[in-house]
């Protein structure tokens, strides 16, 4: 480390050793850290393999990298190898003598390892030819599977910090008019254009501002946020920093929930590290901003994500929305300016500085510019996070990316939006992702989550689901939203068990109305949207579990019966052995049945049938 | 600065930036509000003061609450509708599950026409007839008592001493809660010469000259500290303070 950089020119010789001294190193191994990769014990094979090079004495000619997320958490722990370009998957303690010996020290792929397609069972070479890759549009998240999120330097050397540079040459007018030509529209869910927020907030009257880093992702199965800040959180430092510098703005905070302790840990070490170089406090790189980031951490409530809860949380208040008829941008932290962009917002705009707005116009549609993250999980081949050009159908991002639906069963819905987004149907495969489109579709963009259910899922039971946790997560300010939840969610508890009526949908309908009318926040006024589309898209699923008392998945447990059909069933016995409930009688080599008064419906049988004999009806 | 708006097709001119519920009502409409008191800030809890508000220069009418929609110039504000009446029918409606058998609730059920009962009522609530309003939190954090907080989220939230204490550490026996409450749902209890309020049981002071209970001694003492007078200045009942200055201005001495 050099001491504080005192002016652009120093930034850049700093860099140039950097660069130098990378140049040495022949290959680099860049181990994935994200969250997924360690919880499946990626740190044991970047340890082991640290090891192993060093005994080889490879350590000058070898870099080592613990990296944020590579987003094929499926396939963790991830290990790739550049420059080649190599990837790894599932690697493990035991491989890791193969790997130095064969692939660092020989030059020679081991194929076992490499990627094996879902569908082919094709192995792939490099990442680049890999589907889940090669669909992508990787700028956000491009470092965050290269570099070290605890080194600065790492950073510095792949380019970073030199948007900031460019801004302060530009000058705040140009870089807030760069960043509105841009079309960068909000990250966090609402979709609004950060430069006319920027606008808005750089021109309120006032001489203390604030810049606000929203990081309170609560959306259960997200970790877009999570892992920009992971990964590469300096990309979000300098994001603040040029749009401090465009707002004039001194002081910036970042809300990041207390259950991301990996992301809070390597935030906190990189504004740590910036403040030692000069990049953040006084008189950054020579020039007149003066700008410092502090960590606020949230107790882990979804309402917090919404600005003025998270107003009220930062100031010390309980986390609970209020009326915003002054925007946030006049009147927002301790009654200042504020402006607050979320994690990925932040991270494109240093992106946007660097190759100009004109660049990233250029990606995705007109009316939502750039790439967005999403976190495709559930049913669907390769689950993982994902950056794709705004516009993408969801057909490409789940066919394409994501390989489709597992075990070759149906594709059903995708939700997306988190869990007060909408459930959209296979006719609306081929909507492009953006803003406009999904809200006109009754769903929206949300944060980035996108759920994938294949046909063996109920649409009563998933709204049912989100149900619960967004009446759990009400703040409890307003009846409508607080109690209307709660007994929307009871209400179909009654539907998948067998009590509903046609009475009970439209009391459903009639309350779900109520609530989205008259809640206070986006949180109450978008909570019935997992309700209201599906009984949109998939009315007659509502309908079969009220008429006919039915549940066409096979899931509400109420609703079916396990049956062995005999002239499939050849007596094997594995089911009566694994039943719980020693419902399943039979002697050996005859159909065997079911005993309805004894079972517990688990579906043990069905599962471990080889002969597809167990019936759910 | 006095402003010029429109309710119910009658123009109206209010302070910019008073509630739109005070105004309203000070205009001879009739908005209903449980959660809403003048003294301290709104917070839109029970969603019943539901209007129409058309702003200048929009063509769309919006439904929100008047409590906190601050009155500016050239609002166009409609009372009632058919909209309205649906929405604050159905909050209504649940506000009753929590609190049925509160006067309050049922006057307002019979003047809005609320006669279905179609929700299981609210059964494991610590506070019977507690609508979760935070008036009572509200008023004890104007006082600067801060006895009392809301906790918890969605059907958990709850409302009184905060960290799960079962009494209230900082609470004075006031009573200024229990006057706040529109259900009246918080107990409290005065004996001759207590009084017994969330959880913690005060003794009462009692007037020098007839002996009628004032208010807390804690009460009292926390007042006498805040204006800064000795504690003796609280010792008479309104009653013998309104007598005392009569009996002295009919004095002779006088």
């Amino acid at each position: 480390m050099s001491g504080v950089f005192s002016d652009p020119g120093a930034l850049s010789r700093h860099r140039d050793v950097l660069v130098a001294t990378e140049d040495t190193r022949h290959k680099v191994v860049a181990v994935c850290g994200g969250t997924g990769c360690r919880a499946q014990g990626a740190m044991k094979v970047f340890d082991a393999l640290c090891t192993e090079i060093d005994a080889h004495g490879a350590d000058r000619t070898v870099g080592m990298r613990a990296t944020g997320c590579h987003g094929f958490c499926e396939r963790g722990p991830l290990v790739k190898v550049l420059p080649e370009g190599i990837l790894y998957e599932h690697v493990q303690v035991a491989d890791v003598v193969e790997i130095v010996e064969k692939t660092l020290l020989g030059g020679e792929v081991l194929e076992r390892l490499l990627c094996e397609d879902p569908v082919t069972g094709q192995r792939y070479r490099r990442e680049e030819d890999i589907p889940f890759y090669s669909h992508q549009r990787r700028i956000v998240l491009r470092d965050t599977g290269q570099l070290d999120p605890t080194s600065i330097d790492d950073y510095i050397a792949a380019g970073g910090y030199s948007a900031l540079v460019r801004a302060l040459e530009m000058g705040p007018t140009a870089v807030l008019e760069e960043v509105k030509r841009s079309g960068l529209r909000g990250r966090g869910g609402a979709g609004f254009p950060a430069g006319r927020k920027w606008e808005a907030c750089r021109s309120a009257a006032g001489e203390l501002r604030y810049v606000v880093c929203n990081a309170d992702e609560g959306d259960p199965g997200a970790f877009m946020d999570r892992s920009i800040l992971e990964g590469n959180p300096h990309s979000v430092l300098e994001g603040m920093t040029i749009g401090a510098f465009a707002m004039g703005a001194r002081e910036g905070y970042v809300y990041v929930r207390q259950e991301y302790p990996l992301a809070v840990e390597h935030l906190d070490l990189a504004i740590e590290q910036s403040r030692a170089l000069g990049l953040l406090g006084d008189a950054i790189l020579g020039s007149d901003l003066s700008f410092d980031v502090r960590v606020s951490r949230g107790g882990g409530a979804f309402v917090c994500g919404e600005a003025s809860a998270m107003m009220a949380s930062l100031e010390g208040r309980r986390g609970v929305p209020h009326r915003r008829l002054i925007h946030l941008s006049e009147h927002g932290l301790w009654g200042r300016p504020t402006n607050v962009n979320n994690v990925e917002s932040w991270a494109n705009v240093p992106l946007i500085l660097l190759n100009g707005a004109e660049w990233f116009r250029a990606i995705g549609t007109e009316g939502s510019p750039g790439t967005k993250i999403f976190s495709l999980v559930g049913m669907v081949n390769n689950t993982g996070l994902v950056e794709v050009p705004m516009g993408m159908t969801l057909r490409q991002i789940i066919f394409d990316v994501g390989e489709g639906i597992p075990d070759g069963k149906a594709f059903k819905a995708v939700q997306t939006g988190g869990p007060s987004g909408g459930c959209l149907s296979a006719d609306k495969l081929d909507v492009p992702v953006d803003f406009d489109t999904l809200v006109a579709e009754g769903s929206m963009m949300g944060s980035g989550g996108m759920i994938v259910m294949d046909e063996e899922t109920c649409m009563v039971d998933v709204a049912k689901y989100f149900l619960r946790f967004l009446a759990s997560e009400s703040c409890g300010n307003c009846t409508s939203c607080r109690d209307g939840l709660s007994i929307l969610h009871d209400l179909l508890g009654d539907i998948t068990e067998g009590r509903g009526t046609r009475e009970t949908i439209a009391l459903v309908e009639e309350l779900a109305d109520t609530v989205e009318a008259t809640s206070l926040c986006a949180l109450g006024t978008s909570a019935v949207n997992p309700v209201l589309s599906t009984l949109r898209y998939f009315r007659e699923e509502y309908l079969a579990h009220v008429d006919d008392k039915r549940c066409p998945a096979g899931v509400c447990k109420a609703l079916i019966s396990f049956s062995i059909l005999a002239e499939r069933c050849n007596g094997c016995t594995l089911c009566a052995v694994r039943c719980p409930q020693d419902a399943v009688v039979g002697e050996k080599k005859q159909p065997h049945t079911i005993t309805q008064e004894l079972c517990i419906k688990c579906g043990i049988c069905k599962d471990v049938c080889n002969r597809d004999a167990v019936l759910v009806q | 600065m006095d402003v010029e708006l429109i309710i119910d097709d009658v123009p109206v001119t209010a302070a910019a930036g008073a509630s739109l519920l005070d105004v309203a009502r000070c205009a001879g409409r009739d908005v209903p509000a449980l959660c809403h008191h003048e003294a301290v800030p709104a917070i839109a809890s029970c969603r019943l003061c539901l209007i129409e508000v058309r702003r200048p220069g929009r063509d769309w009418v919006q439904l929100t609450t008047s409590c906190d929609y601050p009155v500016s110039a050239g609002l166009v504000v409609v009372t009632n509708s058919p909209r309205i009446r649906k929405h604050r029918g159905m909050n209504l409606e649940l506000l009753l599950r929590r609190a049925p058998d509160a006067p309050v609730l049922r006057q307002l059920a019979t003047q809005f026409g609320v006669t279905r009962a179609r929700f299981a009522p609210v059964t494991d609530a610590p506070l019977p007839d507690c609508i979760l309003c935070e008036l009572c939190v509200r008023v004890c954090c104007a006082l600067d008592y801060n006895a009392l907080a809301a906790t918890g989220r969605g059907h958990d939230k709850r409302v009184g001493p905060p960290f799960g204490r079962t009494a209230a550490k900082d609470c004075v026996g006031c009573g200024s809660c229990v006057e706040a409450c529109p259900t009246a749902c918080i107990p409290m209890a005065d004996t001759a010469t207590t009084r017994t309020i969330w959880g913690r049981t005060f003794e009462l002071l009692t007037c020098v000259r007839c002996g009628r209970p004032i208010t807390t001694k804690a009460h009292a003492a926390a007042m006498a500290a805040g204006a800064d007078l000795p504690v003796k200045s609280t010792d008479l009942c309104e009653v013998c303070k309104a007598r005392l200055t009569s009996e002295r201005l009919a004095s002779p001495r006088r």
